[in-house]
């Protein structure tokens, strides 16, 4: 029960001592100490950024980090970079692409792309680290045959590193002071220098000229389609929450759009808006239920993984819930604009901490929520990477089975089926069954998935973090409902890893030994349904109809099919192949045949 | 024991509003005047502690002598000694227990946590008044600072109460480390991070210079087998003199965020050339390397192109040597051709970085050359 209650006669006095005429805005620095003067001890050193490319338990200098950005899209030929724009002041916004060059998946037509945005609020510096990181783990990981290889392989992921280049530049200039007294809504918060967060349009680069200290837009209260249509922004140029002219009118947004173009926006995926703090994620409903019911639980893929992960490594949970915007209702976000007018999942992702500094032993300081301690930032960096690209991993699409063949105890494949891209969003399937499977006899079976369906452990296949409930192994069934029919026993079964026959990444193959039953007879040679039921280590189930390309359509996917054929967001059972069994009475004339 | 009786009930109440859900919404106009109200609240609540003991302590002193001047004299004195006393602020958090209106309990506690960590110490009944806070949950609630239609908890009583109680173990600890040495190496020989290392850090800082160079010694001997020892010995190092000697082993030989920190702590120092030396023959430390080398009055054209081709401290080296060359287009005109195909991407970087029209313009002829790729080509020609 929310009650909306206060002490009136001590409310009067204090709103009167508030009332008062505005003082004049005073400089006040952030230490870590207690001291005499407009002093704000936060408990911890605070954060100097440090000229440095290389990664470190700190915050890195803007010059450093976009040096560190050039430096790998150089290096590396899966990592693009291109200039989408520039700042109020003239300076480059970029964007990079995160993709081998073809634009195209492995078998399933054109790639899929997702956008992540980062330093939109120039305060929030762990946003650019965690952007950063994004790419830097890329840089890390590739070659993998695993998680990364797959994302570079089948999904255009573009990062905006640093969007408000002038304003975090601004707060890198101050790192520990701000001025405080003259802000229109509550003369307390701090405002520029450390705790700009709005852009720098209008304002000089030097604290101390106080007439424009308050002046900026706030590029997250500047986008359509719910731009100036609540009070949660403000008409105000003073206001921190000031939002602009009009929607769209701000150059670093122009950018983003640019940014969105370049991943290919008719192909976007999901959009994440990096900022912090809270440990939150403000995700968007729209009208659209099923891309709501995807987007939650993409989030809780996100929620789940990460919070393990935290664990697995640290021995801390860290739980980032959401708190989704019912439908119709927003504030001018990027978020906002990306779900509505894409309808793909969406959000505004608030970093850590969850309360403020007393997350890590500070005092509890005005506003040092936006001052993450250096000692946490390599690790909220590095787990950040790791959940994003599984979170892309997921949001690239369901698997489907790629291929099956059997192979019999001579090391002969007597089945083999493979689906192959066609074109126009189908796939056509080629078979060759050079014999029938004998009831009796031993066969290895190997199944193969469009994606890596496992979790790279520290001793091989796993599931992943957070994803438990996922059966280990895939179910596999050979016969006809209500006919002759045998379950293969997976659980002996293995997914195949380093050094072993996997088709395009680690883990995409599974392989079980199982025997024809022996008493298996059907009538004539007839063919078998083979019925596979798995999911990825996402817990997305298959898609039951390979031929038909999964895609994101209309706010949904489109040719998921479950396993009654119908299109749905849960996909199903495959049970598009079948192979031929040998009735008993010819299994000698198949056994001549080999000679 | 009437005390903790008095705690016992107020844990309670707050556990009921806890089970209650209660939650107060405010806006941030309210928030400022909440807080404001608690102050005023708070000192008034201590004007009138102080004015009764100071009543009652008149009292005493009107009993033993008729001197009016005598007693104005003796109770200054009085007050300045009571208003310090642990008894103002219990009785403080007695009145604050019995406020009705949750929203204004919770932002006196809040001011009064501030006053309680403002103390050098707490007594053992503070300690037990912090105890009953940390489990207490939030009552009010602000605007979020991005999503003002959502809202979060405006205090963090709880998590405050719980730091401050932590800082208060490891300051006795810490007390106890600095007059047992054995004691005290076993505490910087935790994990760096622990409690125990935390109590350390502290009594690190309080014992005399010289028990802390027989510690410097200790984990200096101990650093070649075991590089945690690097923890402790940055912590000593930057309780006291620096001890140069110590932190260039750590930069050398320690755990690489010890290093890291040890280079950090020492930067711009006149004595810390020979660390940054250290510093750049271990690559993995990254750019602090060079920065550190550099701000030691080091010569970027001296020493770091051969750096270019490093995997952790090209890119570095490339920026450095963007702002500090002396040579800059005329060595990478002579030499990119036949540098190692990574270097010469650093190269290339550096021009960029260096944002100038001859670099500009050795960019531009070197779009052609055979070593570029495609993509990289698309790439040098955007900075154009």
């Amino acid at each position: 029960m929310a009650v909306k209650r206060f002490k009136p006669v001590i409310a009067c006095l204090a709103a009167t001592i508030l009332g008062a005429p505005a003082i004049a805005q005073e400089l006040h620095t952030y230490t870590r100490d207690p001291a005499p003067g407009n002093i704000i001890a936060l408990g911890y050193p605070p954060p100097i950024p440090v000229d440095s490319a290389t990664p470190f338990d700190g915050f890195r200098t803007y010059q450093s980090l976009h040096t560190r950005h050039q430096d790998l899209m150089l290096q590396h030929d899966f990592i693009g970079g291109e200039i989408v724009g520039q700042t109020a002041a003239g300076r480059d916004i970029w964007a990079y692409v995160l993709s081998d060059s073809d634009r195209a998946t492995q078998n399933a037509g054109p790639e899929s792309s997702a956008l992540v945005n980062g330093g939109l609020h120039a305060r929030e510096w762990a946003s650019p680290e965690l952007t950063t990181g994004l790419i830097e783990a890329y840089a890390a990981n590739a070659g993998d045959r695993h998680l990364y290889d797959y994302l570079i392989d089948n999904v255009s992921f573009t990062v905006v590193p640093v969007n408000n280049v002038d304003g975090f530049l601004q707060t890198q200039r101050y790192p520990t002071e701000v001025l405080i007294g003259q802000d229109p809504s509550v003369p307390t918060w701090p405002r520029d220098g450390r705790m700009r967060r709005k852009n720098m349009d209008g304002v000089d680069e030097f604290l101390f000229t106080l007439d424009d200290h308050l002046l900026g837009i706030d590029l997250n209260r500047n986008n359509a389609p719910f731009w100036a249509s609540s009070t949660s922004s403000s008409g105000n140029p003073n206001s921190l929450v000031f939002h602009g002219s009009s929607a769209f009118s701000e150059p670093e947004i122009q950018a983003l759009m640019a940014a969105a173009e370049l991943a290919g926006d008719e192909r976007l995926r999901w959009y994440q808006d990096s900022h912090s703090f809270t440990q939150v994620f403000f995700s968007k409903h729209t009208f659209n239920q099923r891309r709501n019911g995807i987007q939650n639980r993409l989030l809780a893929t996100y929620r789940l993984f990460h919070n393990a992960l935290s664990i697995q490594r640290h021995g801390q949970p860290r739980v980032y819930a959401d708190r989704p915007d019912p439908p119709g209702i927003g504030i001018g976000l990027t978020a906002d604009y990306f779900a509505y007018t894409y309808q793909i999942p969406s959000w505004t992702l608030e970093i850590e901490p969850r309360n403020g500094g007393v997350d890590y032993g500070g005092f509890g300081a005005n506003h040092d929520g936006f001052v993450l301690p250096d000692s946490e930032v390599a690790r909220m960096r590095e787990d950040m990477a790791i959940t994003h690209a599984v979170v892309s991993y997921k949001q690239a699409g369901p698997p489907s089975v790629q291929s099956l063949n059997i192979i019999d105890e001579r090391g002969v494949t007597v089945y083999s089926a493979e689906w192959q891209y066609a074109g126009n969003r189908q796939r056509q399937i080629s078979v060759s069954q050079t014999e029938a499977l004998l009831p009796g006899f031993d066969y290895q079976l190997i199944v193969s998935f469009d994606k890596p369906m496992r979790w790279d452990g520290e001793s091989g296949a796993a599931l992943a973090p957070g994803h438990g409930a996922v059966a280990f192994a895939p179910s596999v069934r050979i016969g006809n409902p209500g006919g002759e029919n045998f379950q293969l026993d997976t659980g002996s079964g293995r997914w195949l890893g380093a050094d072993e026959a996997y088709l395009n990444y680690r883990y995409d193959s599974f392989a079980v030994e199982f025997s024809v039953p022996s008493n298996l007879d059907v009538p004539n040679a007839d063919a078998l349904t083979v019925s596979i039921a798995a999911q990825d280590f996402t817990e997305q189930a298959l898609d039951a109809n390979p031929a038909t390309v999964i895609d994101w359509v209309s706010g949904n996917w489109n040719g998921y099919e479950n396993t009654t054929g119908q299109d749905s967001d849960f996909g199903g059972s495959d049970q598009t192949l079948s192979v031929v069994v040998s009735p008993q009475r010819m299994i000698r004339a198949w056994l001549l045949r080999r000679r | 024991m009437k005390r903790s009786l008095l705690l016992l009930s107020f844990m309670v109440c707050f556990t009921s509003y806890s089970s209650l859900g209660l939650a107060v919404e405010m806006t941030e106009h309210e928030f400022a005047s909440l807080k404001a109200s608690a102050e005023l609240q708070i000192s008034t609540y201590r004007a009138q502690s102080i004015r009764a003991h100071l009543n009652a302590e008149h009292l005493n002193a009107e009993h033993s002598s008729a001197d009016s001047a005598r007693i104005l004299s003796h109770s200054a004195g009085i007050e300045k000694r009571i208003s310090a006393s642990e008894e103002i602020s219990l009785e403080v958090f007695d009145r604050i227990r019995t406020e009705a209106d949750p929203a204004l309990q919770e932002a006196m506690l809040n001011a009064w946590l501030s006053g309680q960590a403002e103390k050098e110490r707490n007594t053992p009944d503070e300690i037990n008044a912090l105890e009953t806070l940390r489990e207490r949950q939030p009552v009010v609630s602000i605007p979020h600072h991005e999503m003002v239609h959502h809202t979060m908890p405006a205090f963090n009583i709880a998590l405050r109460a719980q730091n401050l109680l932590q800082f208060r173990d490891r300051q006795n600890q810490a007390r106890r480390l600095v007059n047992d040495f054995d004691q005290l190496i076993e505490a910087f020989s935790a994990e760096n991070g622990s409690e125990q290392f935390h109590a350390a850090e502290i009594a690190g800082r309080q014992v005399a210079q010289t028990r802390r160079f027989e510690l410097i010694r200790h984990f200096q001997r101990q650093l070649p087998q075991n590089p945690q020892a690097a923890h402790a010995l940055v912590s000593l190092a930057g309780a006291g003199d620096m001890y140069p000697a110590a932190l260039a082993d750590v930069v050398r030989l320690g755990h690489l965020s010890a290093a890291r920190q040890a280079i950090r702590m020492t930067m711009g120092r006149a004595d810390s050339r020979f660390l940054a030396e250290q510093a750049l023959s271990r690559p993995e430390i990254g750019g602090l390397a060079i920065k550190a080398w550099l701000e030691s009055g080091g010569d970027a054209d001296a020493r770091l192109w051969p750096l270019l081709a490093d995997p952790d401290l090209g890119a570095d080296a490339a920026s450095a040597l963007a702002i500090h060359s002396g040579e800059l287009i005329e060595r990478i005109e002579s030499s990119i051709h036949q540098a190692a195909p990574v270097a010469r991407l650093r190269m290339l970087l550096a021009l960029k970085l260096r944002n100038s029209a001859a670099s500009k313009a050795l960019l531009q002829r070197l779009l052609e050359a055979e070593w570029l790729s495609q993509q990289q080509q698309m790439e040098v020609a955007s900075w154009l």
